[in-house]
This record gives C-alpha cells, sequence and structure tokens, in this order.
C-alpha cells in the first residue's frame, strides 16, 4: 500500500483517497449525498419489508404442478412406443435371413410349366369369350330399307364399312 | 410439464404415422386362401400344386444364367397356387364359387375379367398397390363340374398383366417346354 501511495503524485493520491470514501460511504448505507440514491434504497428497503402478494389460484395450481415431481408411466408409455416402432421398422427393413434357395426338379419344373399353362390358357380362353361377346354386342342392326326414303343418302352418311346398297327397284319414294 | 409430454407424444404419434406406410407394405397382400374354396366344394382337387417364395425363388435364381428376363419375372412371383377340380356337381359348385367371387370383391379385389357363358364362368380378379399388381385369381367353373381355381402372388409388374388381359400371350416366357428345357440341364447338373 505505502508502495502504491509513495508512486502517485501527492494530488492524484488525494482524489483517490475522497473516491474511496464516497464508494465505501454509499456501500455502508450511511449519510448518502444523492437524494436519488437515498429514495431509491428507502422504496427498495420498504418493498422488502412487505408480505407477498397471493398468487392467483390457478396459477398457484399450475406452478405446483410443474414443481411436483414428474410421473413416470405417460414417459416410459412413451419411450415403450418409440422402441417398439423402431424395433419394428428394423426388424422389416433388416435383410431376410438367409435360406437355401432350393434347386428345383424337373417334376416341379414340369408342375410349375402346368400351373403356368393352364392359368394362360384359362386366361385368354376367357379374353376370348368376352371379345366374342363384344363383337355381338357392336353387330350393326340390320335395316330394312324397303320403306325408308333417301336411304343411299342416309348410308352414304353413315361411318364405318361400306355396306352394299339394295336394289334400287326396291325403293319406294 | 403438460407441454413437453404433448410434444413427446405428438412426436411419438406422427412417427408412428410416418412410419405406417412402410408398417402397412404386405408382401403377402396378394395371397388367397384356397383352402376354403375346397372345403366349400366338398372335394379333393384332381390338380393340387403349391409353390412358395422359397420354390419361386428356386426356379428364378435356375433360369437366371440363361435367361435374366424370365427369371425377373418368376422372381417377381412370391407365390402360386393352383386347384383343378371335376366331376363336381355343377350347380352346386357354380353357388359356391359365386360365393367366393362376392367375398373377393369384398376385400379389396378387383374384377378384371368376367365371362358369363352358358357352357362356362370366367373371372380373373385383380389387387393392386401403387406400383405393381399384388396377386391374382382366376377362377373357372365349366359346364361339367370342372372348377379351375388359381392365385398368383407377389410384386407383379402391371405390363404382365396387361399384356396377359390385352393379347392373352403374356405367359409366352412360361411355355412348358422352353421352361422345363431351361430348368432340366441345371438339375442335371446337380
Amino acid at each position: 500500500m505505502n508502495g502504491s501511495r509513495n508512486m502517485l503524485p501527492e494530488s492524484e493520491q488525494r482524489r483517490f483517497d475522497a473516491d474511496l470514501e464516497a464508494e465505501l460511504r454509499v456501500c455502508s448505507d450511511r449519510s448518502l449525498d444523492d437524494p436519488a440514491l437515498l429514495a431509491d434504497r428507502l422504496l427498495r428497503r420498504e418493498l422488502a419489508a412487505m408480505a407477498p402478494a397471493p398468487l392467483p389460484a390457478r396459477l398457484r395450481h399450475r406452478l405446483m404442478r410443474r414443481l411436483s415431481p414428474r410421473p413416470v408411466w405417460p414417459l416410459a408409455l412413451a419411450a415403450s412406443a418409440l422402441a417398439a416402432l423402431v424395433l419394428a421398422l428394423t426388424l422389416r427393413s433388416s435383410p431376410p435371413t438367409p435360406t437355401l434357395t432350393p434347386t428345383p426338379t424337373p417334376d416341379e419344373v414340369q408342375q410349375l410349366g402346368y400351373a403356368l399353362a393352364v392359368i394362360g390358357e384359362h386366361t385368354q380362353d376367357g379374353i376370348r369369350r368376352a371379345l366374342r361377346h363384344g363383337e355381338n354386342a357392336l353387330d350393326r342392326p340390320l335395316l330394312e330399307p324397303a320403306n325408308l326414303p333417301y336411304l343411299d343418302l342416309i348410308r352414304s352418311a353413315l361411318p364405318g364399312p361400306a355396306v352394299p346398297l339394295p336394289n334400287p327397284q326396291e325403293y319406294t319414294r | 410439464m403438460k407441454y413437453p409430454m404433448f410434444k413427446l407424444s405428438s412426436f411419438v404419434f406422427i412417427s408412428w404415422l410416418c412410419c405406417l406406410p412402410a408398417l402397412a407394405q404386405d408382401p403377402n397382400a396378394g395371397r388367397f386362401d384356397l383352402a376354403p374354396i375346397q372345403t366349400a366344394l366338398a372335394a379333393a382337387p384332381k390338380v393340387n400344386l403349391n409353390f412358395g417364395p422359397a420354390m419361386m425363388s428356386g426356379f428364378a435364381e435356375t433360369v437366371r444364367g440363361q435367361n435374366p428376363e424370365l427369371a425377373g419375372i418368376i422372381e417377381s412371383i412370391r407365390g402360386l397356387r393352383l386347384m383343378v377340380f371335376e366331376a363336381l356337381d355343377p350347380v352346386h359348385a357354380r353357388a359356391q364359387t359365386d360365393s367366393m367371387l362376392t367375398a373377393l370383391g369384398g376385400e379389396g379385389w378387383t374384377a378384371a375379367l368376367e365371362v358369363r357363358d352358358e357352357d362356362a364362368h370366367v373371372d380373373l380378379y385383380l389387387i393392386e398397390s401403387d406400383r405393381f399388381v399384388d396377386g391374382l385369381v382366376l377362377m373357372v367353373t365349366e359346364g361339367e363340374g370342372t372348377v379351375v381355381v388359381a392365385n398368383v402372388y407377389g410384386a407383379i409388374d402391371p405390363a404382365l398383366i396387361g399384356r396377359l388381359i390385352s393379347q392373352g400371350g403374356a405367359l409366352d416366357g412360361f411355355d412348358l417346354e422352353s421352361l422345363t428345357r431351361q430348368f432340366v440341364p441345371a438339375a442335371d447338373d446337380s
């Protein structure tokens, strides 16, 4: 201390001592010079002496619930569901257990060929039958031209393959 | 505390929703159990063939060297089942198959082909997912009391089914002789 005191000039040392004394005075709460600081200090003291206002019931209930020990079972339930999900996905995505691929015998080849041939033949038969019904349903109705006027003009306007015209002798106009 | 719990449960729920499509993809979605038909018809099938995933893989692997395209088609078929019944009471057989077809329609299968002739009924039902035909059921009843029921399931290319329906020649690669020629040398080698 003496060393530092000796190192400062006299005027600086006096100013340092004055600042230090003022700071100690503020901290020690004795004879504050600043009225604003004094008022603030008194307000704080008054506020500290007041009893705390009771919390609203809902807020208090909510806070107490948050501060009470956490129930473990919902977390355990969620964790087990998550674990089950991860396990299921892992099992599904994991490559299947390698199995020995059997080598088919000629008899089994014949059987597979027979099965596929039966399926193919019956499917084709069904398609042939369906097409036959479709063709029948699309047959154009036969017109009796005897009593239709201007039949040649009507037929020429109809789409589709040309139909032989009836004998003009049969026309009745 | 309530808010974090809500967030956690929401996270679990959303994760579950996101993963539902993956869980919903059932490789056996197009499988149709033929056993109830046998029970309903009260008869033993003259032909009863049943190839599961392992056998289909075996067929595919055997032909892969000579015909990769055919191997791919066979590989896309996870299982195949065929039953042929003969000498049944035609009226009873038709009633039972019609009942089965009604049930199929209620289970999400779609009729791709329905033919009602006096001497034969032909029905082809499909069930589809977004990209594949998951399965087909062919049911044929013929006048003399013959019933053919087949189910093919897997992840079948819709183009294969399309060719089958439009041209009737989609199964050229499944020709019996060519298949046998392709399989037999491999079987002899082993």
